[in-house]
């Protein structure tokens, strides 16, 4: 597929700028190719996702999106894990996690760690949301690129399938030293981690961009 | 070889955001999206360079200093991250010594090396091996934040573990070190614009 996007470098001089497509990892130029629903173009330099035909792109990451928001406020409002050991019990949730740092005289990691756990993911969540139900009816809320940017820019610091997995590690060191029950909030963890993983798989950004762009404003002016 | 046709050669830039293709000569802000247009990140070696030795710098703390501290019947034992991976290796839990070894020790590691190796070549302009650099700037962009599994596991512990005389878990000073460390590395590594490894190229 992605060797037919390109074509003769006079031919891609003389095509209009909107028909263009440009890798954003190595910077080579090609034609938008017309892709057969589900077909993904690479580049033939550096083989990163130039495109993908997404259909229902939208609909299913907003279907994803909510899921992921439903599952945040169960992973928050739920008993996350707790431990028994010489007859006491002790019931923790996510946000002890980080609260016990600060209480540990450690504020700024503290903090650090609400960012990553608790505040990315929300804002990652309202944001896709924020756009993407909007975008179903090929509507577009005020600011609604910047918040596409802000999104692009958090995802790398969204980090609850690493706490996720520090969870595992956590509970296998602490096996032999207590009875542990895995709370609700841990299963819900676990769905955060995958839908909103699917939430962000599921819409290439060239496909957010392009539905984006073909949006009417909303509210008109 | 003939050069191959980049945006730039065909006086073209793409917005770093949404990807909207623009003029070469145009500046300022994209207009699809508002993000400032820019041909290839702004300083990227500089800033790549500068997190990379802050990264260096607060490795040595990180690991000197005990990431945790454990009181059992009023006994406290204090561990770094290798001690941890060390004490895990010792009661035969080789799976999660493994895990913790890999993402505390091994990446930041491969990070350090991988990083500078592509900060030379980009450089000294390199023409050697693009695709197979061009894979390890992924492998660093997409291993890094999983270092940050130890801090979590420091997070829980201590939250979870609060049995007063008898079991107590407090994070240590290393933790935010190697925190630090890892956002460090996190920055380097989306400072440096992959398409610099590709521009030698461009010019050949």
């Amino acid at each position: 597929m992605s060797a037919s996007a390109r074509t003769s470098p006079d031919s891609l001089v003389a095509t209009p700028l909107a028909a263009l497509l440009v890798c954003h990892e190595c910077d080579l130029l090609y034609r938008q190719p017309s892709l057969q629903p589900g077909q993904t173009a690479h580049c033939v330099r550096c083989h990163a996702v130039l495109c993908r035909s997404q259909p229902q792109g939208v609909q299913r990451a907003t279907a994803f999106g909510l899921a992921a928001l439903i599952c945040y406020g169960i992973a928050n409002a739920w008993p996350f894990l707790s431990m028994g050991a010489q007859g006491q019990t002790r019931e923790i949730s996510l946000l002890t996690c980080v609260t016990e740092l600060y209480w540990h005289q450690m504020p700024g990691l503290a903090l650090f760690a609400t960012a990553i756990l608790l505040i990315a993911p929300l804002l990652q969540i309202l944001g896709l949301l924020y756009v993407l139900i909007p975008l179903g009816f090929s509507r577009r809320l005020p600011h609604a690129a910047g918040v596409c940017r802000l999104i692009a820019w958090l995802t790398p610091w969204s980090m609850t399938e690493i706490h996720l997995l520090g969870t595992v590690v956590a509970l296998v060191k602490l096996a032999a030293m207590g009875d542990i029950i895995l709370g609700v909030a841990f299963w819900a963890l676990l769905a955060l981690v995958l839908t909103l993983a699917a939430a962000t798989a599921t819409l290439h950004p060239h496909s957010l961009w392009t539905a984006l762009a073909q949006a009417q404003p909303w509210p008109r002016r | 070889m003939a050069a191959p046709l980049t945006a730039t050669r065909a006086g073209l830039q793409v917005c770093p955001a949404c990807a909207k293709v623009h003029p070469l000569h145009q500046q300022g802000a994209c207009d699809r999206c508002g993000a400032t247009l820019h041909r290839r990140k702004p300083h990227s070696l500089q800033q790549a360079w500068a997190w990379l030795l802050t990264g260096l710098i607060l490795y040595v703390p990180a690991n000197l200093y005990p990431i945790m501290a454990t009181e059992l019947l009023g006994q406290r034992t204090q561990s770094t991250i290798l001690g941890g991976v060390v004490v895990l290796y010792e009661h035969h839990a080789y799976l999660v010594a493994g895990v913790i070894f890999v993402a505390s020790i091994l990446i930041p590691l491969m990070k350090f090396i991988i990083m500078g190796y592509l900060l030379l070549s980009i450089q000294r302009r390199s023409l050697h091996q693009q695709g197979n650099r061009h894979r390890l700037y992924h492998w660093v962009e997409f291993v890094g934040r999983w270092s940050m599994i130890d801090i979590f596991v420091v997070a829980i512990l201590g939250a979870l573990v609060q049995f007063g005389h008898f079991a107590q878990v407090l994070p240590g000073v290393g933790a935010g070190a190697f925190a630090a460390v890892v956002v460090s590395t996190m920055f380097a590594a989306t400072s440096l614009d992959p398409r610099l490894l590709w521009d030698s190229s461009d010019v050949a």
